[in-house]
C-alpha cells in the first residue's frame, strides 16, 4: 500500500455527559484499504468515524486528509470522505429516490445537466432506476441501504465510511451489501466499516482495528486477528471457533 | 395509511404544472375564498374533489386523513350556531342553536376546508425542492428578504411535517400497545404522547441535520430547473377566472 490517504493523530473527544468519547487515537489509512472497526457497544466507534469527515470537532488531535487538516476545506473533506449512517431512514432526505441521490451533487453546486446524468448512471449502477419516482419510505430495507450508498457514491468519494451497515437487514439484503462493499473496494474505494458482524466481511478486509473504552486497543491484519477476537470481547468468527 | 400531504409522483395535471404557477394559483384562489359565497365555495370544493380523484385520492380516504380537522370544523359550526342570535333550529342542553349561526358557521368551515384541501393538492403534487425554488423565485425581487434562507425554512418544514405525523402515530400505537388507551385523564394521555413525541422529533431532527451536513448541505445548492408543461397559460386563465367569480358572485 502507498502513503496514507487519511492520518488520525492523537484524536480525543469527551462528551459532557462523560459517556462514550475517544482517547488518544492514532492510525493511518492507505488508499484502497478495507478496514474494519470493531469493538463492543459504547467503545467509541461511531464517535471516531464522525471525526473522519468533520462532523465532530476533536478536543485534541487532528485528522489529515492527503496531508491537510480536514477542517481547512470541509466541503472537500465531505465530498472525499462519504459516510453511510447506521439508520438509513435518518440519512434519507429526498422525497423521491431520484431526489435523494441528487441531494449531494446539488449541495456541491454542480449544474443541472451534470447532476441529472450522474444521478441516472448511479441509479443504474445500483439497480434503482425503476424506483426513481418512488418515495424512499416505500423501499425495502436492502433497497434503502443501496439508496443511501448511491447517495454517497454519486459524489465520487475516495473513502466510504459505513456505520453498522448490516443493522436491520435481512439475509438477502446483507448478502447483497457484502458484495456491493467488496466491489466498491475492488474498484478503488477505501472502505472503513464499523461493525459487529465480522463473520460477513473478514474475508474481504485487510485490517481490523479493535476499540475498547474509547481507546484503540489493538490493530492488525484481519487474518491474524480473526482467531483471537473472543479475547477482545467480540464474537469469534464461526469458522475459526469450529477449527 | 400513507400521509396524504407527502409528495407522490404522478402524471396528473396538478403534477405537471410549473410549481410557480401552482403556487400563484393556490394564493389567489385561497384569497378569493375569503369573500366567496356558500354556493361558490361548494362548487369549487366539487372541482377540487374531481382533481383529487384524478390523483387517486377518494373522499373517504380524505375524510379519514382529515378527521380531526373535520371535527374541529364541526365545533366551529356549532359554536357559531350557539353564539349567533336568530330563529332557533333546535335546543342544545337549554341553549338555542340558530339557523343563521349554523349557516355562517358552515360557510366559514367550508372555506377553511377548501383551503386545506387545496393545500393538500399542492403539497402532494409538488416536491419540496420545487416549492423551495418557487418561493425563492417569488421572493427574489423583494429587497431585504433572504430568499434562499426562506426557501430552506419552508422546504425543511415540509420535510419534517410528515415525519412528525408518522412519529406521532408510532408513539400513539406504542402507548396504546401498553394499554395507554385506558388512561382516563385526557391531559395525562396527551402529555404522555407529547413528551415521547417531542423527544423523538428532536432526536430525528438532530440525526437528519448531521446526515445533511455529512453530504455538504448548503443554502446555495443547485435548485431543480423549472420545466413548464405548456399548460400553464390555460391553468392561469382558469385559475384567475375562478378567482374573479369567487370575489364577484
Amino acid at each position: 500500500m502507498s502513503e496514507s490517504i487519511l492520518k488520525i493523530e492523537g484524536l480525543s473527544h469527551d462528551y459532557r455527559s462523560g459517556q462514550g468519547g475517544i482517547k488518544a487515537i492514532s492510525f493511518s489509512v492507505s488508499p484502497g484499504e478495507y478496514i474494519i472497526l470493531a469493538g463492543p457497544n459504547g467503545s467509541g466507534k461511531t464517535t471516531l468515524i464522525r471525526h473522519l469527515n468533520g462532523l465532530l470537532k476533536p478536543d485534541t488531535g487532528r485528522v489529515r486528509l492527503h496531508g491537510r487538516d480536514i477542517f481547512r476545506d470541509l466541503t472537500h473533506t465531505r465530498k472525499t470522505v462519504g459516510m453511510v449512517f447506521q439508520d438509513a431512514d435518518t440519512q434519507i432526505v429526498g422525497e423521491t429516490v431520484f431526489d435523494e441521490v441528487a441531494f449531494g451533487p446539488e449541495n456541491l453546486g454542480l449544474n443541472r445537466e451534470t447532476i441529472d446524468s450522474k444521478v441516472w448512471s448511479t441509479l443504474e449502477r445500483f439497480d434503482l432506476t425503476r424506483f426513481r419516482d418512488r418515495h424512499p419510505a416505500t423501499l425495502s430495507g436492502g433497497e434503502k441501504r443501496r439508496l443511501t450508498i448511491a447517495g454517497i457514491l454519486v459524489m465520487d468519494p475516495e473513502i466510504i465510511i459505513f456505520d453498522e451497515p448490516f443493522a436491520n437487514l435481512d439475509y438477502p439484503g446483507t448478502r447483497d451489501l457484502v458484495k456491493i462493499i467488496a466491489w466498491l473496494n475492488r474498484s478503488g474505494k477505501t472502505i472503513i466499516m464499523a461493525t459487529h458482524d465480522l463473520d460477513l466481511v473478514i474475508q474481504d478486509a485487510h485490517r481490523i482495528l479493535i476499540m475498547a473504552n474509547g481507546r484503540l486497543h489493538t490493530q492488525g491484519k484481519a487474518s491474524d486477528l480473526a482467531k483471537n477476537l473472543g479475547q477482545y470481547g467480540l464474537k469469534p468468527i464461526c469458522t475459526c471457533a469450529l477449527g | 395509511m400513507p400521509n396524504l400531504f407527502e409528495f407522490k409522483s404522478g402524471k396528473s395535471l396538478a403534477h405537471i404544472l410549473d410549481p410557480r404557477c401552482k403556487f400563484f394559483l393556490l394564493c389567489i384562489i385561497s384569497a378569493g375564498l375569503v369573500s366567496a359565497s356558500l354556493p361558490m365555495c361548494l362548487t369549487l370544493l366539487l372541482l377540487v374533489f374531481v382533481l383529487l380523484k384524478s390523483m387517486g385520492i377518494g373522499p373517504v380516504r380524505l375524510a379519514l386523513q382529515l378527521r380531526y380537522f373535520i371535527l374541529f370544523l364541526f365545533m366551529i359550526i356549532l359554536v357559531r350556531g350557539l353564539a349567533e342570535p336568530g330563529p332557533k333550529l333546535f335546543t342544545l342542553i337549554a341553549y338555542p342553536v340558530s339557523i343563521s349561526g349554523l349557516t355562517q358557521g358552515s360557510l366559514v368551515a367550508i372555506r377553511f376546508f377548501t383551503v386545506m384541501v387545496l393545500g393538500l393538492v399542492f403539497s402532494a403534487t409538488t416536491r419540496p425542492s420545487e416549492l423551495k425554488a418557487a418561493v425563492q423565485w417569488f421572493l427574489k425581487p423583494i429587497p431585504f428578504i433572504p430568499e434562499q434562507r426562506a426557501g430552506v425554512i419552508i422546504s425543511l418544514a415540509l420535510r419534517f411535517l410528515p415525519m412528525i405525523l408518522s412519529q406521532a402515530k408510532e408513539s400513539g400505537q406504542a402507548i396504546d400497545a401498553r394499554c395507554g388507551n385506558l388512561l382516563k385523564n385526557p391531559i395525562k394521555r396527551m402529555s404522555t404522547l407529547i413528551l415521547a413525541l417531542l423527544g423523538k422529533t428532536f432526536k430525528s431532527a438532530d440525526q437528519l441535520a448531521i446526515a445533511m451536513e455529512a453530504r455538504c448541505y448548503t443554502e446555495t445548492r443547485t435548485d431543480p430547473g423549472f420545466r413548464p408543461s405548456g399548460k400553464e397559460p390555460l391553468a392561469l386563465a382558469v385559475g384567475i377566472s375562478i378567482f374573479l367569480v369567487l370575489i364577484c358572485i
